[in-house]
C-alpha cells in the first residue's frame, strides 16, 4: 500500500500538470468511445423508425430528402403533392393513406398535419388529454410539451415562415388539447394538428368577419375590404366562420406513409409509382436509410482511423511525459535505492503512479462517455436533423 | 563497529583505485574523514553500506561481512542498521516531513509502519526543533530546518551507524554548528557510531577522530 500511497502523495502535490495528464488520456478514450455511441444511437433511431414505415409517397425528387422530412421532420422540403394522391391512394385499396403536412414551425418544433391515423399507426397515446379533434386544436409530443412547460389548456403560436412576406403566413394561435406519452422517436418534439390546422396555418383556408353588403339587405352582392379581420386563432365563436376555397383535392401535401396491408398490395402499389414520366415516387424507407447509413459507416471508417493515429499522437505525449517526469525523479530514485529501497519498488511506485493516472482517467472517460449516453437521444435527433 | 583490513577496490572503467590497509570505527565513535575531491571518500561510503562491493579484502559491519551478504540482504542490511544524511538533504518535496522522516517505512516492505514508529517520528522531529514543521512541505521550511528533518529520517529506523556525506556543505555557518551539534546530540542519544564526510577543517575538532583519506586513493574518483 505504500507505493500506492506515495504515487498518490506525488500525484496530489503535482496536481495540476496529473490534471492534464488525466485529462488528455481520458478524451483520448472517451472520444472514439463517444462518438461509436452516438452513431449507434443515430443509427439505431434512423433505421427503427424506417424499418416501422413501409412505404413513403411524394413528389419525385431526392428520396433521401422526401425520407428525412417525412420521417425525421427535417427541414428539408420535397416538393409537395396534392391531397387528390391520398384519395387515389385510398381508393385503390392497396393501403391506408396518411397525409403529412410538414411545413410550418411553433416555438422551434415542427408543425405536422396530418389525421388522427397518424397518431394510431405510430402507436402514439395520450399522456394528457386528448387528441384533436376540430380546427385550431393541437397535441404536443412529450419533449415540445416538457421543453415549453405547456399542457392542455395551454397555447401556443406558429412562427411565420418568413416575416417578410407580408401576403403570406399569418401566425396562428393553436390550442393544446393533449400531450402525447413518450416514445422516444421524433415524435417526442413535434406539435401535432389536423391537416386542415395546417392548410389553415398556411394560409390557404381561413375565417374572417362576416362579408356582407353594407346595407345588409339578403340577396344583395358582398363586399369585402380590407378592413374585415381575419381571425388569428380559432375559437369555438368563430370557429364556423373557417372554411377553404376551391377543390380540397388540390390542396397540399408534403407525402403520404401509405401503409399496405400486405406485401402483394405494397408490391402493386410500388410498381404503380414506378413511372419516371409520373410526378410522384414510392419509397420504401428502409432502403434510403440503409443507402444513408452505409455511406455514414465508410465515412465513419475514415474518421476512426483519424481519430486512432490522433490518440496515438496523444499517448506519445502523454508518453513523453511520463519519461520526462521519471527523468526528473532520478535523483529521488536515486536516494531511495541508497537508503535501502528495492529497484523492484521504485519500478511498482512508478507503476502505481500511472495505474493511478490511468484509473482516473478511465474513470472520467467512463463519466464522459456515460454523460454522452444520457444526451444520445437529444444528441443522435440532433445528427438525423442535420443529416 | 567498521572492521577494514586490506580492502581493495576499482571501477570497472578502471582508472581510480582505492587500497585501505586498515580502518576502523569503534561503537559510539564520532569520526570524520577528510580529504580532496576524488580521494574515494564517498566511495567508502558506498562501499560501508554495501551499494558497491570490494574487490578484495575485509569489510565488517556491525559484526557482518558486507560482501558476504546478498543483494536482499544489503538492503535490508542498509534499511535497517545504516542512517544516511546528504548534503543536499534529498526530501521529497511532494511529502510533508513527518512523511519523510517515515520514508524508509514507505519504501520497504520489511519495515512495519505503526503507532509507535510514528511517535517516534514525532519525538525525534520535536527534539530536533521542527516540531512545529511536522505538517509542512519542505519547500516551506529554511535549509536548515530541512536538514534537520534529513538527520530525523536517517535515524527512524535506530540505526546503529550513521553515515553523514557532506551534511553540513549545504549550509551556512550559524546551521553548520546547529546541525553538527543536532547529529552529534542525536546519534549519541540513539547510541549510533559516527562516520561523517566532510571539507570543512573548521569542525573537525569536534569529532572523536579524523581520518585523512587521501594517503588511500590511486588515480582518480571518477
Amino acid at each position: 500500500m505504500s507505493t500506492l500511497y506515495l504515487a498518490w502523495a506525488h500525484i496530489v502535490w503535482h496536481r495540476w500538470r496529473s490534471a492534464v495528464l488525466v485529462a488528455a488520456i481520458a478524451l483520448v478514450l472517451a472520444v472514439p468511445a463517444t462518438i461509436e455511441r452516438l452513431l449507434t444511437a443515430s443509427e439505431e433511431r434512423l433505421a427503427a423508425r424506417a424499418e416501422a414505415t413501409p412505404l413513403l409517397v411524394g413528389a419525385r425528387g431526392s428520396r433521401l430528402d422526401l425520407v428525412m422530412n417525412a420521417l425525421y421532420f427535417s427541414e428539408d422540403r420535397p416538393d409537395p403533392l396534392s391531397m387528390a394522391e391520398v384519395e387515389a391512394i385510398w381508393d385503390s385499396g392497396l393501403a391506408e393513406a396518411i397525409p403529412l403536412h410538414l411545413r410550418f414551425q411553433a416555438e422551434a418544433a415542427p408543425v405536422v398535419g396530418t389525421t388522427l391515423d397518424y397518431l394510431s399507426f405510430r402507436g402514439l397515446k395520450t399522456g394528457e388529454g386528448r387528441v384533436f379533434a376540430t380546427l385550431g386544436e393541437a397535441v404536443l409530443g412529450a419533449g415540445v410539451a416538457r421543453r415549453l412547460g405547456l399542457g392542455p389548456g395551454d397555447s401556443l403560436t406558429s412562427a411565420p415562415s418568413n416575416l417578410f412576406d407580408l401576403a403570406g403566413v399569418y401566425p396562428l394561435k393553436m390550442t393544446v388539447v393533449g400531450v402525447l406519452e413518450p416514445s422516444g422517436t421524433q415524435d417526442d418534439d413535434a406539435v401535432f394538428v389536423d391537416i386542415k390546422t395546417a392548410w389553415v396555418i398556411a394560409g390557404i383556408g381561413h375565417g374572417h368577419d362576416d362579408v356582407v353588403a353594407e346595407d345588409g339587405e339578403p340577396g344583395a352582392a358582398p363586399r369585402a375590404s380590407a378592413a374585415i379581420r381575419q381571425y388569428q386563432e380559432i375559437t369555438p365563436e368563430n370557429v364556423e366562420s373557417f372554411h377553404f376555397h376551391g377543390d380540397l383535392a388540390a390542396y397540399p401535401v408534403s407525402a403520404i406513409l401509405a401503409v399496405p396491408p400486405d406485401a402483394r398490395a405494397a408490391m402493386i402499389l410500388r410498381g404503380r409509382y414506378l413511372d419516371a414520366e409520373l410526378g410522384t415516387q414510392a419509397v420504401v424507407p428502409d432502403r434510403v436509410i440503409s443507402e444513408l447509413l452505409g455511406r455514414i459507416f465508410q465515412i465513419k471508417r475514415s474518421l476512426d482511423a483519424a481519430v486512432g493515429l490522433v490518440a496515438l499522437a496523444a499517448l506519445v505525449g502523454v508518453g513523453l511525459a511520463v519519461f520526462l517526469s521519471l527523468q526528473l525523479r532520478q535523483r529521488e530514485m536515486r536516494t531511495a535505492f541508497r537508503l535501502g529501497c528495492r529497484r523492484s519498488m521504485i519500478a511498482r511506485l512508478v507503476l502505481a503512479e500511472i495505474a493511478l493516472l490511468l484509473s482516473m482517467a478511465g474513470v472520467l472517460a467512463a463519466g464522459i462517455v456515460l454523460a454522452a449516453g444520457s444526451l444520445a437521444d437529444q444528441a443522435a435527433g440532433w445528427l438525423i436533423g442535420a443529416a | 563497529m567498521i572492521e577494514i583490513r586490506d580492502l581493495a577496490f576499482a571501477y570497472p572503467a578502471g582508472g581510480f583505485q582505492l587500497r585501505i590497509p586498515a580502518f576502523d570505527l569503534a561503537e559510539g565513535e564520532r569520526l570524520a574523514v577528510v580529504g580532496p575531491s576524488g580521494s574515494g571518500k564517498t566511495t567508502l561510503l558506498d562501499l560501508i553500506s554495501g551499494i558497491r562491493l570490494p574487490s578484495a579484502g575485509s569489510l565488517r559491519v556491525d559484526g557482518e561481512e558486507v560482501s558476504l551478504m546478498s543483494d536482499a540482504a544489503r538492503r535490508a542490511f542498509r534499511l535497517r542498521r545504516i542512517g544516511f544524511v546528504f548534503q543536499d538533504f534529498e526530501l521529497l518535496d511532494y511529502l510533508t516531513i513527518q512523511e519523510n522522516i517515515l520514508y524508509p517505512y514507505r519504501i520497504s516492505n520489511a519495515l512495519k509502519l505503526d503507532v509507535a514508529t510514528r511517535a517516534r517520528a514525532r519525538a525525534l522531529a520535536e527534539a530536533a526543533g521542527i516540531g512545529k514543521q511536522f505538517g509542512r512541505h519542505p519547500n516551506a521550511l529554511s535549509r536548515g530546518e530541512r536538514q534537520r528533518a534529513a538527520i530525523c529520517r536517517s535515524l527512524i529506523t535506530a540505526p546503529r551507524l550513521v553515515l553523514a556525506d557532506e551534511a553540513t556543505g549545504a549550509l551556512d555557518p550559524d546551521n553548520k554548528l546547529r546541525v553538527l551539534d543536532l547529529l552529534f546530540e542525536r546519534v549519541a542519544a540513539e547510541g549510533a557510531a559516527l562516520l561523517a564526510v566532510t571539507h570543512d577543517t573548521e569542525l573537525l575538532q569536534r569529532f572523536d577522530r579524523v581520518v585523512d583519506f587521501r594517503d588511500y586513493r590511486i588515480g582518480a574518483e571518477p
